[in-house]
């Protein structure tokens, strides 16, 4: 678990860099986004949510994958 | 490449770039212009699924062609792996398209420049057309090599209609798609810098989520098929 929690906090730090590039963006739009102007952070966070999910599932498949390969490796 | 299949490093590498293209496109400025407005966000979206299906394909017809010359069963199950992935992603780089560009430029679904009629769509219909075939043949041949050898070939064939369709037919015609019909494409003069920061990566962690994709497939497969 605690290399689980180890890799997350990985993935988040990877995941930081385009906000310091929307922060740097000339004019500002990214911020005036957050803010509410047309609710699009709402379709934002939707996205961030599918995501989070579809990630969730490729690795738990993809473990479980591993699993029955290190079974079926086994002599019955 | 396929002891990639069972390493995990670069699937945490797709999971965060993928994250930080999301983010990215969704905050990055973009020049607002004209009909396009904010829809221009879909750069990041929609276009790396035509690249990730094109650079998926291309990894299919890759292990085609190195089944012919070696004739390793892993080849055959990688090609037809890599060909299912790239297969969705067309499916989706189709209707993320349609919906944008029906949207955008077409005025709408029920007009006459919507929908079907644009030579784009159609093309790329037809382009998947011709991988939903590959499948029917393959699943059509009963035994293993034959399978291998006849859709090793038809792969050949086939990738290289599917570019013709996709990217030389509608070139051809009077396409509403940026970069055909006469249209400047994207890159011309619509890309700021920035947005290639953006776009770029995109493109590379749609591909290697669809190769994560086909890797999983290959290993399920390879466990039915060594059981059996």
């Amino acid at each position: 678990m605690t290399a689980w929690s180890r890799r997350l906090v990985l993935l988040l730090q990877a995941t930081a860099w385009p906000l310091v590039l929307a922060a740097h963006s000339e004019g500002g739009r990214a911020q005036g986004i957050f803010e509410g102007d047309g609710k699009i952070y709402v379709t934002f966070a939707v996205v961030l949510v599918i995501l989070v999910g579809l990630f969730i599932y490729m690795f738990a498949v993809d473990r479980k994958i591993s699993k029955f390969e290190r079974k079926s490796k086994k002599p019955d | 490449m396929i002891t990639l299949f069972y390493q995990h490093w670069w699937k945490y590498l797709a999971a965060a770039i993928i994250f930080g293209v999301v983010v990215a496109g969704f905050t990055v400025s973009v020049p607002d212009l004209f009909l396009l407005h904010e829809s221009i966000r879909n750069t990041f979206f929609h276009i790396p699924m035509w690249f990730g299906m094109v650079l998926l394909l291309l990894v299919s017809l890759v292990y085609s062609i190195q089944y012919l010359s070696k004739g390793k069963a892993v080849q055959d199950l990688a090609a037809a792996s890599f060909a299912h992935a790239g297969l969705l992603m067309g499916f989706l780089g189709l209707a993320t398209g349609t919906i944008w560009g029906v949207y955008t430029w077409a005025g709408g679904v029920w007009t006459n420049t919507g929908w079907i009629r644009d030579p784009k769509i159609l093309g790329a219909s037809l382009g998947i057309l011709i991988y939903l075939a590959y499948f029917v043949l393959r699943n059509s041949i009963i035994d293993r090599d034959q399978r291998a050898r006849v859709s090793a070939v038809f792969s050949i064939f086939g990738y290289a209609m599917f570019i013709v369709f996709i990217f030389v037919m509608p070139r051809l015609t009077d396409s509403l798609h940026p970069g055909n019909g006469g249209n400047p494409g994207f890159g011309e003069y619509d890309l700021t810098p920035t947005m290639r920061l953006v776009f770029y990566p995109a493109v590379i962690g749609w591909t290697m989520l669809g190769a994560w994709m086909a890797s999983l497939r290959f290993r399920v497969v390879k466990l039915q098929t060594d059981h059996t």
